[in-house]
């Protein structure tokens, strides 16, 4: 169960993360500041102590389960981190009163919610990805895949080698010129348009009818091999699509946990100091 | 059961080929990585479950499980029938059927054609397979923002902005320096810590943050406010009334600043209404009435009335009580409504008055100017006196003053001559401008100017005429033989509150002044407080104008003295 942490304990810890947020809203709703709503009020002051607090407890928690000892339970912490994440949304919005500015305590909150946000891509990513890899491989490994790409290469010369150069050739380009993932960009677009072996498949597909007689069936054959090759390609680079995406995020999610700390203890500190 | 013979080829370096033959008894030939397989290929390529070989009817037939394919002689099939002679790929391997001994019904070799190879690697090392080594890692990321953020909001702002910080390292800026009208207004590098708008009347200054913030972690003290604000009167009299609530409180707990551009942003009446509410309990002796909103608990209008002109005695009277101002003056206002009775002495035609043929406002349009006489009242109330100088008349000014018009008016005439009024002695009738050479024509002269005097001064004092507005008494002290009582009309009945006229322009002014009923002057013709509750409302009143304390009174009270200094006290 790779979503075990959000139906962790009866989703004790959304139930804990909802009561904070409704009576968060709740108590903004009641209560009316002298002024407009702000974090200089006493319930802006309450919002920001306990945010900043849950701020700071859940990057521990980031820290904490790297950590493996033998009174921790994964699931229980990375549940919190996750619901009482998410509430975050709800207690610094209310703690900001809905103003926002060029400055540093927006910058805050909006390097706040760019990790709550990439988190929350974490969670949908952990629930959904693992599913979606292995349909999407059905059952085999991705060294299988990769093997049985081998194979086909092989085959492939093996069955080219008697063939005219310009099938050859093709099946060099397929061979020799195909590559999968490279750039950060093209891992994540989980496609690759210059594909040697797209690229073979389509010009062999168009000359299959050109070649001669003697030659037609083994290029067919090649045909065959090329287009399944693309087939494993294609779902070799959906693997690592996805493997990238349950990478990715955490390198959002983390340098921004850090920026946003920094800007925090700033915000705390400039706001007192200019009091 | 059925026999099947397994032969596994194997090729030698030295190109002979190892044959290894194992024979099964089994109902159904099944192919794939798994060891319950009869046909067990342990390469990572073959899937677990890959395919089935049976005999049927017709013979041998193949068929692949789930979505995996096969290969028969080249060409991908899910299921197909088998002959001698038949190769079907299976993955790495290559299957064939061979013709089987006797006691044997299926009979296949096997081979691993295709083992790991380079095609793989090379695949591979043009690959890149994960994003780990991409970029920068989380580690260098992390340090780069973080340090980015630190340096920018942080460091510059603290160091390199004026502020208390860096005023107390640099010995050229004092912090003492008074911060009136300041002469710093850059923008620095502490703009990020600004919180929200300032309010319009300090933007310009509000980029020097230690203007008002000068003392690090203290809440902005009043004395930052009153370098500037030298002016602004206290509330209340804090020597005598030490209370908490008050001295406790700072300039900014009302007026809050960074939340945008309007100036006084406090205006809820708990503000006021926290102490208010309850003042009898807080005070001994507190002669002001508890109050905490205006539709629910404010005491009723209590205007301000002459009680004793003469003597300067006012008096605040609540509008409960039918206050009568003496203001020693006779104004029907009832009478002067009425076209009927208002006939222009000198056109003879009737006049209809409005409320503003006599009350204008002033020039901020929220109060009304003093009714002048001699602008409002004399078009009518003409003070001419003698009808052989029908056009001449009196200022309107004091007894004596009127006396010595008449007088110097007449004396004029008897001197000069040519009265035509045939009573008259000869020598004010003689011919204008003949000299007179006589003292007993002079004295006879004089003395009928004097008379005449008299008679135009009981005249103008009788009370058809001053006294028709004014409180007339004989008094023998003063050379007119009249004195008349001092006239005080309020100007503001309720000098506690402001009563914007022009803001209620559209609204008639009988719908709150009852004027057109009124034949005393000495009715207060103000409206309870229910007239102005049918529109008006407290706080949180949503069906009518929600007014709060502010509405109407202010917080600083010019009769109380300025406040000043580092404690906000204010000082007598």
């Amino acid at each position: 169960m790779h979503d075990g942490f959000l139906t962790y304990q009866n989703m004790k810890f959304l139930k804990m993360a909802a009561v904070l947020c409704v009576l968060a809203v709740i108590t903004y709703v009641w209560y009316q500041p002298i002024d407009e709503h702000n974090g200089g009020t006493w319930l802006g002051y309450t919002l920001g102590t306990i945010g900043a607090l849950l701020i700071f407890w859940l990057t521990w928690l980031g820290i904490r389960k790297r950590r493996y000892g033998a009174n921790f339970r994964l699931s229980a912490w990375v549940s919190a981190h996750v619901y009482l994440g998410l509430s975050l949304i709800v207690i610094a919005t209310l703690h900001t009163g809905f103003q926002f500015g060029w400055n540093v305590h927006t910058l805050a909150y909006v390097l706040m919610m760019i990790v709550i946000i990439s988190g929350g891509f974490g969670i949908y990513a952990y629930t959904r990805y693992p599913k979606v890899m292995s349909e999407n491989r059905r059952g085999s490994s991705l060294d299988d895949l990769l093997a049985q790409i081998g194979d086909i290469d092989r085959e492939c010369r093996q069955i080219a080698a008697p063939l005219p150069d310009s099938v050859a050739e093709l099946v060099v380009q397929s061979c020799e010129h195909t590559k999968i993932g490279g750039s950060l960009l093209r891992i994540l677009s989980g496609k690759d348009k210059s594909c040697g072996s797209t690229a073979a498949f389509e010009r062999l597909r168009t000359h299959v009818s050109e070649v001669e007689q003697e030659h037609a069936q083994a290029t067919r054959k090649l045909l065959v091999l090329i287009g399944k090759k693309c087939g494993l390609l294609t779902t070799v680079r959906r693997d690592i699509q996805l493997k990238a995406f349950m990478d990715i995020w955490l390198r959002v999610h983390v340098p921004m946990t850090v920026a946003l700390l920094v800007a925090l203890v700033i915000h705390i500190f400039s706001v007192f100091y200019y009091w | 059961m059925m026999q099947v013979s397994i032969t596994t080829l194997t090729r030698r370096r030295n190109g002979s080929i190892g044959r290894k033959e194992d024979i099964k008894g089994c109902e159904v030939l099944r192919i794939g990585r798994g060891a319950e397989n009869e046909i067990f290929l342990s390469d990572h390529r073959v899937p677990l479950h890959l395919a089935e070989l049976h005999e049927g009817v017709d013979g041998l037939f193949i068929e692949a499980n789930g979505t995996h394919d096969l290969r028969l002689n080249g060409a991908i099939i899910r299921k197909a029938h088998l002959n001698v002679g038949d190769v079907v790929g299976i993955g790495p391997y290559e299957l064939v059927v061979t013709e089987p001994d006797d006691s044997i019904h299926i009979a296949v070799t096997l081979e691993l054609v295709h083992p790991i190879g380079d095609d793989v690697e090379s695949l591979l090392s043009r690959s890149k397979l994960t994003t780990t080594n991409i970029g920068l890692t989380k580690r260098a990321s992390s340090w780069i923002l973080g340090s980015l953020t630190l340096m920018l909001f942080l460091i510059l702002p603290l160091f390199m902005a004026d502020s208390p910080l860096s005023n107390y390292f640099s010995a050229s800026k004092s912090n003492n320096a008074p911060n009136t009208m300041t002469n710093n207004n850059d923008i620095d590098f502490d703009i990020s810590w600004v919180s929200g708008e300032v309010m319009n009347s300090h933007k310009f200054f509000a980029n020097d943050c230690a203007a008002c913030h000068t003392k690090a972690f203290v809440m902005v003290e009043d004395a930052a406010c009153t370098a500037c604000h030298q002016q602004q009167h206290g509330h209340i009299d804090k020597v005598k009334f030490p209370s908490e609530d008050l001295t406790s409180t700072r300039c900014a707990t009302c007026h809050t600043d960074h939340q945008g551009p309007h100036p006084v942003r406090a205006e809820k009446q708990e503000l006021c209404s926290d102490c208010h509410k309850d003042l009898d309990k807080k005070v001994d002796g507190m002669h002001l009435t508890n109050v905490s909103d205006f539709a629910t608990n404010h005491p009723q209008f209590k205007p301000t009335v002459w009680q004793n002109p003469s003597e300067g005695i006012q008096k605040r009277i609540s509008l409960d009580d039918n206050p009568v101002e003496v203001s020693n003056l006779k104004f029907p206002h009832k009478t002067h409504m009425n076209a009927n009775r208002m006939r222009n002495p000198k056109t003879g035609t009737n006049t209809q008055l409005e409320c503003a043929s006599c009350h204008v406002p002033d020039l901020s349009g929220a109060y009304l100017e003093p009714v002048k006489m001699e602008e409002h009242c004399g078009d009518c109330h003409v003070l001419t006196f003698d009808s052989i100088a029908p056009k001449r008349t009196v200022s309107h000014g004091k007894p004596e003053v009127v006396y010595r018009e008449l007088a110097e008016f007449y004396s004029t005439l008897a001197l000069k001559g040519g009265v035509t009024d045939k009573t008259a002695p000869k020598v004010v009738r003689r011919r204008p401008g003949s000299p007179l050479l006589k003292e007993e024509e002079k004295k006879a002269a004089l003395q009928w100017a004097n008379l005449k005097t008299k008679k135009a001064s009981r005249y103008l004092f009788s009370a058809s005429q001053c006294g028709s507005c004014h409180e007339i008494t004989p008094e023998k002290t003063n050379a007119s033989g009249y004195s008349v009582k001092p006239v005080k009309v309020t100007q503001i009945w309720q000098p506690k509150s402001v009563f914007d006229h022009g803001k209620h322009k559209d609204v008639a002014c009988a719908e709150c002044h009852a004027a057109d009923s009124s034949m005393k002057s000495s009715d207060v013709l103000l409206p309870k407080i229910e007239g102005c509750q049918t529109c008006h409302g407290g706080e949180q009143a949503t069906d009518k104008i929600p007014s709060t304390c502010i509405s109407c009174h202010g917080f600083h009270r010019d009769d109380v003295a300025i406040m000043t200094g580092s404690t906000g006290k204010t000082v007598q």
